[in-house]
């Protein structure tokens, strides 16, 4: 019997073809590894459904103590022609038209803003908030109230839809009832136009929210 | 003979070389085959209950009604309280605009929510909370009318996957906005 002839392994490349094939196969398996729907992860469904059911809950909060309205009323006319106005604490020299930082609208006469900052941004969260009007012409429909940067891609908007008289009046800064009826403004003084008849406009508040 | 020696097709280094590749590829299948049965193991309806919980007390139980429909995120104020004492053992009596199902409303001793009006079982540990901001954000158990409103088990202090579910809710009447806090371990 010669032993060479029996050997069942002849050269070290053999072993190595052997292993690659087992690593080979190791690696196929990993590929398997299941993650179903409901593991928990940073970005599962459940947040998205979450950071919709916080956008909604803010804005039925907001509705219900009527401050919802004295957001969209927070407008500083311009008195300059060539201008249509900013809002309250907002310099008509920043860029954007809606409020870009944290301290800007965590104003004491500003109540959506502040529970906007207490609800999302100190719960790492970003919002964006717009406001959808009726247009005349060829204006812009939007006018941004609130906005912090581009939403990310799991981005939720939820919108709520309010009407705008023009007996109504427009906030102070301290969030008091100015004099000013939305009926008297010149129309390009207000960030929406007025509509014929007895409604201003109809403005909806969308509210994206984000994680960062 | 010492003939045999250096007839082996296999010397000293290839050996090694073989045995350390092998034990290479030993050592990566035993280290990776356990992550294989890692989302099988935590409870994957923590999560649903949890999210139904906040779902159903939020929007549902315990909110106001306008014109026979409910107001989502709406909480009844006399409702809310009461729940929360009925639930912590104080029977109090139940208003009559409020949306309890039967199983907390026709009860005479202290029910153990989880298996009657949040419909989750004993196999679960679930703590609801209402918790009110302060001006920096940060939010602690909130009071109104006297009622802490926190029930359901003591949450673990060890390390332990704990699913939480949060909405904002407010309670007529107190004009504040609060945070529903919902636990499911």
């Amino acid at each position: 019997m010669n032993l060479k002839d029996t050997l069942g392994q002849a050269f070290t490349l053999e072993a190595v073809f052997a292993a690659i094939l087992m690593l080979s196969a190791a690696v196929f398996a990993l590929q398997v590894t299941a993650i179903t729907p409901l593991t928990s992860s940073t970005s599962s469904q459940q947040v998205q459904n979450q950071q919709a059911a916080l956008a909604d809950g803010f804005l039925s909060s907001q509705q219900e103590q009527d401050t919802l309205k004295d957001a969209v009323l927070y407008w500083n006319p311009s008195t300059i022609s060539t201008r249509k106005g900013a809002w309250h604490n907002k310099s008509t020299t920043s860029p954007g038209e809606g409020y870009t930082r944290r301290s800007q609208f965590n104003q004491s006469g500003f109540p959506f803003g502040q529970q906007l900052s207490k609800t999302f941004l100190s719960k790492a969260s970003a919002s964006n908030v717009e406001l959808v009007y009726e247009p005349q012409g060829a204006d812009d429909n939007s006018y941004y109230l609130v906005e912090l940067g581009t939403p990310s891609a799991d981005a939720v908007t939820v919108e709520r839809t309010i009407i705008l008289y023009d007996s109504d009046r427009l906030r102070n800064e301290d969030g008091t009832v100015s004099n000013t009826e939305l009926g008297s403004l010149n129309s390009s003084r207000f960030y929406a136009p007025n509509l014929d008849g007895p409604v201003y406009n109809i403005v909806t508040v969308r509210v994206t929210v984000w994680r960062i | 003979m010492s003939d045999s020696s250096s007839k082996r097709g296999q010397t000293t280094i290839d050996f090694a070389v073989g045995v350390s590749v092998f034990l290479l590829a030993v050592i990566f299948i035993f280290s990776f085959v356990p992550s294989l049965f890692a989302p099988f193991d935590s409870d994957q309806s923590l999560l649903t209950a949890s999210d139904r919980i906040a779902d159903t007390l939020t929007q549902d139980m315990l909110v106001t009604e306008q014109d026979g429909a409910a107001q989502r995120y709406v909480l009844e104020r006399d409702c809310t309280t009461t729940y929360f004492e009925r639930v912590n053992g104080n029977l109090e009596s139940v208003p009559s605009q409020c949306r309890y199902p039967d199983s907390v409303k026709n009860v005479t001793t202290s029910v153990g929510f989880k298996s009657g009006p949040v419909g989750v079982g004993q196999t679960k540990d679930v703590n609801v909370t209402i918790e009110s901001y302060s001006a920096g954000g940060d939010t602690t158990i909130a009071t109104v009318d006297g009622t802490r409103l926190a029930t359901g088990d003591v949450p673990p202090t060890q390390s332990q996957t704990i699913i939480v579910s949060e909405r904002e809710v407010v309670i007529e009447g107190t004009n504040e906005e609060f945070r529903f806090v919902v636990r499911v371990w």
